[in-house]
Order: structure tokens, then sequence, then C-alpha cells
């Protein structure tokens, strides 16, 4: 296991009286080795919160955190890890170029090795051309690459990348898409937050949705897919609620829309549904398969806690 | 040891691209140049004139420019959180610090470099104008009082910018100035304090200030400019007592800075 955490807590102390806020409440989860772990969940979740704790850039309140078997707190152990901050903000007096020779030298690494990795990075994220611009002159996208390129300038096992995706447009997205998955090939464990939920579906083995500080929902993207995918939509005209007392011991929701009726079941109804909706003669608007997205899900569970 | 000097030459490199030290050195390049209007009109105390005048421009000059490369040394990196960069990397708080230091102090010593030179050239330029290259000649002795002068205000230098790296790395630029300089006023006046000491009748009174004698700087150690322009002893005894408390008060500085370092969160 590459990563554990363990119902960690974290409050803040914020203000003149040093209130306190309590940001994460209850976070647990682990990413496995080789896998691509999605941390996903809306803006103020706290997912930035918990990449800074197991980066042990600030305190824990409570819980555990252990990387690669180690608890918290090896100096040693960030040889193996490669951290892309969210906006990242970097010396903008420096080059790209001369950026990543100074963090591949606080790895201790030096000379010929040093100048082949900044080589084949800056040629990989796609910024040889840019190499000689300082930092100050770089785009939000561009600052983005070389964020990437440095958190690669070690070739650690382990990569955490905090929103890799924001400000770049779809071409650059697709690039770190392949670039991310690249790095999955060659063996690396990688773990990613957003709230773009696209790209994690389709990067992600597995995702964890944290919300206001609790991580509600762990496991394979597969079946959270499932779970979340298997909706469909009935669109009826020219009947009214009290179809539902027709629809007896049947799993549905229901909900007036435009004038008209709209049912939502589960796939695995489907047959039944239809079946007794030909028997009332309802007239059939639309059927439609429904995918509840994760945004939704989100909401759903917010409702919950 | 490759990760502090990692951090030290991008300190420097800071430094050097920092549009205000150039115009900083400029000014105290300019107040060097300025002595010669001194020196024109003072017929037989020419050279005395430039150099007490030049030495004290690089003085105040350099403590201008070790305050403010200084105050901003630790606060600016978590404020604009370059942080997070580093400390994911397997750097040692402590070597960080280090880094910091060693990266200024390299800064300021091609600043002190650069600022004798033109002193010592305007030097030369007003002996050869007045016709005294004899004393060049024969005047090795006055020269190695020049540089014992340069090289004793390097020395405050350097245990300025590890005071204001100290309050660097728990308060904001305003306040590490305001605490560096306050600190660098007493440090002028320790042996005034040190006298005091001595006058009051109140022991407890007595106490506190033996307690602030030993505990601020006593930067006006490192002024010799009166002994290296009116000729003056500057011993080697004297030479090595000096670096030696540099040394020593540097590093209690540097361990007081990393103990404070150590114990911030970043957030
Ligand atoms: N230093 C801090 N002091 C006090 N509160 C903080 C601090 N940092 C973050 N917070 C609070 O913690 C909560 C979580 O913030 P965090 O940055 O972890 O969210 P996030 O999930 O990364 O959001 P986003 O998607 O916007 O990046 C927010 O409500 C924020 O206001
Ligand atoms: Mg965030």
């Amino acid at each position: 296991m590459m990563l554990k955490v363990r119902n960690l807590i974290k409050d803040y102390k914020t203000g003149f009286f040093r209130k306190k806020v309590r940001v994460l409440h209850d976070v647990s989860f682990s990413v496995n080795e080789g896998e691509i772990y999605g941390f996903v969940g809306p803006n103020g979740a706290g997912k930035t919160t918990t990449f800074k704790a197991v980066l042990g850039f600030c305190s824990i309140t409570g819980g555990s955190i252990e990387i690669m078997g180690k608890p918290l707190g090896d100096a040693e152990l960030r040889r193996h890890i490669g951290y892309l901050p969210e906006n990242p903000y970097f010396y903008d007096y420096l080059t790209g170029e001369e950026l990543l020779r100074y963090m591949g030298g606080l790895h201790g690494i030096s000379g010929g090795q040093l100048q082949k990795r900044v080589e084949g990075l800056l040629e990989k994220v796609g910024m040889s051309k840019d190499r000689r611009v300082q930092l100050r002159n770089y785009s939000k996208g561009m600052l983005q690459r070389i964020g990437l390129a440095q958190a690669l300038i070690n070739d650690g096992d382990f990569l955490i990348l905090d929103e890799p995706m924001s400000g770049l447009d779809p071409i650059g997205q697709r690039e770190i898409n392949d670039l991310i998955l690249e790095q999955k090939r060659e063996g690396k464990t990688i773990l990613l937050s957003s709230h773009i939920l696209y790209n994690v579906e389709a990067l992600c083995d597995r995702v964890g949705v944290i919300i206001k500080g609790r991580v509600v929902k762990e496991g394979e993207l597969g079946e959270l897919l499932k779970e979340i995918q298997t909706d469909y939509e009935l669109l009826l005209d020219g009947v009214d609620e009290s179809i539902r007392e027709r629809l007896d011991g049947l799993d549905i929701t229901l909900e007036n829309k435009a004038g008209m009726v709209a049912l939502r079941f589960n796939e695995d109804i489907k047959p039944a549904v239809l079946q007794r909706v030909m028997e009332l003669k309802a007239d059939i608007v639309s059927l439609q398969p429904r995918r509840k997205s994760l945004e939704e899900l989100f909401v759903e569970e917010t409702m919950k806690s | 040891m490759y990760r502090v000097w990692s951090v030290a030459h991008n300190t420097f490199i800071e430094a050097i691209r920092d549009r205000v030290l150039y115009s900083m050195f400029l000014f105290a390049a300019l107040m060097i140049l300025s002595t010669l209007v001194f020196a024109s009109i003072s017929a037989d105390q020419y050279n005395k004139i430039v150099k007490d005048l030049g030495l004290t421009a690089i003085s105040v000059i350099g403590i201008m420019i070790s305050v403010f490369l200084g105050m901003g040394l630790v606060y600016k990196e978590i404020e604009k959180k370059t942080v997070y960069n580093i400390f994911s990397k397997p750097i040692r708080r402590y070597e960080f610090i280090l880094g910091k230091y060693l990266g200024l102090g390299s800064t300021l010593l091609l600043l002190t470099i650069g600022m004798s030179v033109i002193l010592l050239l305007v030097v030369l330029y007003t002996e050869i104008t007045h016709g005294g290259m004899i004393e060049f000649y024969y005047g090795g002795h006055y020269y190695a009082q020049f540089f014992k002068a340069v090289y004793f205000q390097y020395l405050e230098f350097l245990v300025l910018i590890a005071i204001a790296l100290v309050f660097s790395s728990f308060t904001t630029p305003i306040m590490s100035v305001l605490f560096t300089f306050l600190t660098l006023a007493m440090g002028k006046f320790s042996s005034d304090i040190k006298l005091f000491a001595q006058e009051v009748e109140s022991p407890l009174v007595g106490y506190v200030t033996d307690f602030i004698y030993v505990v601020i700087p006593h930067l006006d150690s490192f002024n010799v400019r009166h002994e290296a322009v009116y000729g003056g002893e500057i011993n080697w005894k004297l030479i090595f007592y000096t670096t030696g408390y540099a040394v020593l008060y540097t590093l209690a500085l540097l361990k007081l800075s990393i103990v404070i370092f150590n114990r911030r969160e970043f957030k």
C-alpha cells in the first residue's frame, strides 16, 4: 500500500482570537501501488488540506498517515515523491530550465544526470521552446506544465498532483492526461485531486469522494459509476401523480416536469416499469438513460450529511 | 550538501536579479565618487577624507542592502507558497536556512568587493592627481589597514543578515526591518550600555543591562574605520577575536532561526 490515511482530522486556528475551525472531520482512504487514485470533491471540501497534511506541511489534529508503510515525517521518504501544488507559483525571476535545475538540486541530483533529466522533461511537457523564458512571462497553462515537470524531476514512485488539469485548454488537458497515463504505465502510483469530474472518469482506477471534510465514498471507479450511471428517466404525458399508486411495489422516484410526469428508476426494473406504463396506456414522450454526474452525487451526499 | 548549495545558489540569483539591488549599488558608487568633491576642497587631508567618507558609504549602503535583502528571506517563500515545492523534496529545514544564509552572505561578499574596488580606485586617483604615488609604493601598511577595515565591515554584514534571518523566519518584512534596525541601533551603542551597567546602583537594573549587553550584537567592535584612516593599530589579535566573535554570534543566530523555522507550519 502506497498511502494509508486513517480518520484524519485537521483544525485550523484563524483570526485574531485563534478560533478553531475544523476543516477535515474524518478523512480515510488508501492508495494502492500502481494505481491512479482520484480524490474528488467540490471547492473547499478539503482536498488540498489533505494533501498538505500528507506531505507534512502542517501538523494534524488527529488520525494517522502512513506513506509506504512508514509514519509521516521522514524526509528520506520525500525522495520518492513528486508533488504538484495547486496553482503552482514559482520563482518568477527564474527561467523554466533554471527552475527544473533548482528543483533537481533539492533532490541532490547534479551534473550530467540533472542535465539529462531536465532536457528530457522539458521535451516531455512540451516546454523546450520556452525553456529560457522567465516564469513571470509564462501563461497559466505553461506554469502547470513546468510544475508537472518539476514533480517528475526525481522520477519518484509516488506522484501527488493537486488539480493537474486546472488552467489548461482541452488540448492541454488531453496532453497532461496522456502524460499521467504514461507515468502509470511506467509503474508509478498517482494520487490526483480534481473537481473536473470528466478527468477523473477518464483517468482513475479508484476514487474517493470528499465532501465538507469527510470522505463519503471510496471505491473502484467502475462500481461507483455503475451506482450512479444506471438511472433512467421516463417522461409521460396525460397522466398525473396518482400514477404512483398504480406502480406500487416498484422503486421509482416521481417528479413533475413542465406539466408532464417524469419517472426515475434503476436499470434492473426497466422492463417492469415499461410494461406497467404500457398497460396504463400512458403517452410515452421519451425514455432516456440518465447518468448521475458526480456533481449530483455531491449534492445527494451533502443532503445526507 | 548539494541541497544547501542549491538553495544558496538560488538565493544569490534572486538577489542579483533584483533591480532594487542595482539602484542601491549605483547609489553606493555615486556616494563613493562624490567623496572626490570633498577631497578637492581640502588640500592636505584629501586622502583621509576620501577613505573615511568612502568607508562610511560602504557601511551605510551595505547595512541597508543587508536589511533589505534579509527582511523577506524566509517570509517571502512561505507567503508565496514556494515552500510547498521546496519541502516536498528531501531537503531538511535546517539545510534550507543554511542555504538562504550562505546565498545572501555571498551576495554581500560580491557587493562589498565591488564597493571596495570602486573606493580603492578613487583613492588611487586622488593620490595620483595629488602626486602622492610615493605613498602608494612605500605605504603598504596604509593599504593593509584599508583592507582590514573592509574585512571588519563584511563581518558586520554577516552578523546583520543573520539577525534579519531570525526575524524573517517568524515575522513580516516590515516588522523584521523594524526589529533588525532596533537591534542594529542597540548593537551600535553596545559599549555605552556596558558603561551604563557599571554606573547604575540598582542591582536588578544592573543584571538586566548586563544581560542585554551580553545578548545584543557588539556591532561597534566591527567599526575600525577610524583606526584604518588615521593610522591606529589593528593587530592580528583583534582580527582573530573579532572574527571569532562574529562567527560564534552568527552560529547562535542561525541555530535560533532553525529552531523557529522548524516549528513553523505552512498553510
Ligand atoms: N490556512 C487556512 N486557515 C484556515 N482555513 C483554511 C486554511 N486553508 C484552507 N482552509 C479552509 O479549509 C477548507 C478546505 O480548503 P481546501 O483548500 O483544502 O479545499 P479544496 O478541496 O482543495 O478546494 P478547491 O477545490 O477549491 O481547491 C476551506 O473551507 C478553506 O477555507
Ligand atoms: Mg484545492
